[in-house]
């Protein structure tokens, strides 16, 4: 989206310190910033400033923040990161499956933060240029050729398995979003195949070690623990 | 009438004609030994005659014969019939006129009476004492059997091996089956075997057991509830609870009142016994409990004060720079600054590993399990180690195989994350700091290994020890409450596993633990 003023951010976050340092950080890398302290708050905002990325810490008062997600999910498509705690997955997994494209961990740095913004924003630019039905696909060295059903690495085809080709694939379609363990199980493998996790895991490696020049440095896709996988653009 | 019935019917028409032989064989044999008695006295009486003894010799004779017939006969009518006969043999083989009843003497109508009246009388007072003397023996028996079941209820150790204690008892002295039915609240459980006999004769009668227990009075067989029932069964209780229902398989053969009794005395102890043994698991428990509590209050304690220091340090530069900024110079402020990012960090993961404990506590580990690929979790590990790790070389080796473990994901971060820092806060800057995970097995194993100084021989054993700290360390302010270790040790065990310390060559540490590995599924598409 090429806009002169530039993408604009809501962060929805009650604990006034957090926020602070938040927004401080956004204004440092000269985004814009909306502030919302509640969920309520928040869906209104979302709905008349209609920001581009939406940061939603899970932990408000007045409700919970995956109802936030749910509701602004039947709108619009507009990218989401959660803020959570360390130890707690499954509000990160709700969120996820809720619609969220990807999460953050308290306490996070500085660094972190930033990332998830930049490589959200990159997702918003590519969504806007081609659409979800694309033909193929391109990330660095590696092309899908949806159409014929081919993956390439460089110029060399690849040769994977089915389930390969379908989680090579469902990855490419999100990619940038955190996909979670049982999203990727019901939708490669189907209903009723969620407590698989020793074969995804079996096949997540093996495709690794097709497509990634050092498997235990993985460039193309990230391992997100507890929580799921990530294709990143490279 | 099913298969069943019909083999039912059958089987016990056969036990009935098997009863019936049985009793006709023993009635045989007595009326084989009575008659032979006779046989034999009265060729002993003719051999005395010949011998020249008078015809009082011969009497006493016959009523000796009559007393061994009481003996070894069950029945008094042994005896009347047995006194007739030797009148009637001595009437015949012996008195004038021989081998003829009549009698040519007047005295011998006296003696006929008197020989029948004493045969008669000795023999019944023989049989009387016979009856006595196995009675005796009887109770003795039972007596021993109450008595030793005091001893063996002493000496069990859990509420089955009591449960045994009644069955095994129970058989010995009333020579049949028992089962048990346990009672939990006011549900009945399903009967089962206690008695180390055969179990042959069994029969499932559930309502008759819970009427038992409804009402805490025998029922069945040889009470006066459901007197038709194959069992009897009486429920073990003690004013405060009932702890099951013990069935006695009487099948036909109901318990005279004396075996009544003793049964009521078993079951009485073994409910003493089932009760204090109630008793004794729940002041266990208690203890537990307690000792827990102690152990999180010390915990509590320790936490909180060492939590003051880097705490005192944030508060402390935050203030100067906030009070007196222009009085430093900007390599001070960086360095307080700096500083309070530090003492931060170092906060940050003590809470982790405080809510790591969170997850411990009470002995009940509430772990979720996943399956998960060994160097991710090591790679997240490394991302979450203190920012000291700078100053040190971290490597990993990664495995070429697919290596799955099953895991509670966040407390296995937590163990990894915590020996790597400890190996960084024990090691001099530059040291090497090694992880690495291979297969073994059933397990998997992963090692963090440096080489620094190592752990010292004396140590070894403690060092996983709750609160346990090295006196010096190398890296300046390590702060450590003495948790980390520790909690690595609860949580590799809670898992199954082992954790280890080891030397490395030519020094340092090896810390190495184990998780059950995951097998990688082989099932093609």
């Amino acid at each position: 989206m090429a806009s002169s003023t530039g993408p604009q951010i809501l962060v929805v976050e009650d604990d006034a310190a957090v926020r602070n340092l938040i927004s401080t950080t956004l204004d440092s890398c000269g985004y814009r910033h909306l502030t919302a302290t509640t969920g309520h708050a928040a869906i209104a905002t979302a709905a008349t400033q209609n920001p581009s990325v939406v940061l939603l810490d899970l932990g408000l008062p007045d409700m919970d923040g995956v109802d936030v997600v749910r509701k602004i999910r039947t709108w619009s498509e507009m990218p989401i990161i959660v803020v959570s705690a360390r130890s707690e997955d499954t509000d990160k997994i709700s969120a996820l499956d809720a619609g969220a494209d990807d999460y953050l961990t308290k306490p996070f740095s500085v660094g972190e933060l930033l990332a998830r913004v930049r490589v959200t924003l990159r997702r918003l630019e590519h969504l806007s240029d081609e659409g979800q039905t694309a033909a193929s696909f391109e990330n660095g060295d590696l092309r899908i050729d949806y159409a014929a059903g081919l993956a390439f690495l460089g110029s060399e085809e690849l040769h994977l398995t089915p389930i390969e080709y379908k989680l090579l694939c469902l990855l490419s379609r999100n990619v940038d979003k955190v996909l979670t363990h049982q999203y990727i199980l019901r939708q490669v493998w189907g209903e009723g195949q969620e407590n698989d996790l020793a074969s995804l895991r079996v096949f997540m490696g093996s495709l690794r070690k097709k497509i990634e020049a050092d498997p235990s440095h993985p460039r193309y896709i990230q391992t997100h623990v507890g929580i799921g996988y990530r294709m990143l653009r490279v | 009438m099913t298969v069943g019935n019909a083999l039912h019917l059958d089987l016990s028409s056969l036990e009935e004609k098997l009863n019936l032989w049985t009793r006709h064989a023993r009635v045989s044999t007595e009326i084989l030994r009575a008659v032979g008695i006779m046989v034999v006295v009265t060729a002993m009486s003719m051999l005395l005659d010949n011998l020249g003894f008078t015809e009082t010799s011969i009497v006493i004779t016959y009523v000796l014969g009559v007393l061994v017939i009481a003996l070894v006969t069950s029945r008094r009518i042994y005896c009347l019939v047995a006194s007739i006969l030797s009148v009637v043999a001595f009437n015949f083989f012996f008195t004038t006129p021989r081998y003829s009843l009549l009698v040519w003497g007047p005295e011998y109508p006296g003696t006929f009476l008197v020989m029948f009246v004493v045969g008669l009388l000795a023999s019944t007072l023989a049989m009387r004492l016979r009856e006595q003397a196995e009675a005796a023996q009887e109770a003795s028996r039972r007596l021993q059997v109450l008595l030793s079941t005091d001893q063996l209820l002493s000496d069990c150790g859990d509420a089955e091996q009591i449960v045994h204690v009644i069955g095994s008892q129970l058989e010995a002295l009333l020579k049949k089956d028992v089962v048990w039915y346990s009672v939990e609240g006011d549900r009945l459980g399903p009967s089962r075997l206690i008695s180390p006999g055969g179990g042959s004769a069994l029969a499932d009668e559930p309502s008759i057991a819970r009427r038992a227990l409804v009402n805490l009075s025998p029922a069945g067989a040889g009470s006066s509830s459901f007197s038709a029932a194959q069992g009897f069964y009486l429920p073990v209780h003690t004013p405060n609870e009932t702890f099951g229902v013990v069935g006695i398989m009487s099948c036909g053969e109901a318990l005279d009142e004396e075996e009544q009794a003793t049964c009521l005395s078993v079951v009485g102890e073994a409910a003493i016994a089932l009760e204090r043994e109630r008793a004794i698991r729940e002041r266990e428990e208690a203890a537990v409990l307690a000792k827990n509590e102690q152990l999180r209050a010390n915990l509590l304690r320790s936490i909180s004060h060492d939590l003051r220091t880097p705490l005192t340090a944030i508060s402390g530069n935050a203030d100067i720079l906030l009070t007196a900024p222009e009085s430093l110079s900007e390599a001070s402020k960086t360095k307080l600054i700096a500083d309070i990012y530090d003492d931060a960090q170092w906060l940050n993961g003590t809470v982790e590993n405080l809510l790591t404990v969170t997850k411990l506590e009470d002995g009940n580990v509430r772990l979720t399990l996943t399956c998960e690929v060994v160097d991710d979790i090591i790679d997240e590990a490394l991302r979450h180690v203190s920012a000291d790790a700078s100053r040190h070389e971290i490597t990993v080796e990664h495995n070429d195989d697919l290596l799955l473990a099953r895991m509670d994901v966040h407390l296995i971060v937590q163990v990894i994350v915590n020996l790597v820092n400890n190996a960084i806060s024990h090691t001099p800057a530059g040291s090497h700091i090694a992880i690495s995970d291979r297969r073994e097995d059933e397990f998997v194993s992963i090692s963090v290994s440096d080489d620094g100084p190592g752990v010292p021989e004396t140590e070894k054993d403690r060092i996983f020890d709750l609160f346990y700290t090295t006196g010096g360390s190398l890296s300046d302010g390590n702060k450590g409450v003495g948790l980390g270790l520790a909690l690595c040790r609860a949580v590799v065990e809670a898992h199954g596993g082992i954790i280890t310390v080891g030397d490395n060559a030519p020094h340092g540490a090896v810390f190495r633990f184990t998780l059950p590995a995951e097998e990688v599924p082989t099932d093609g598409e």
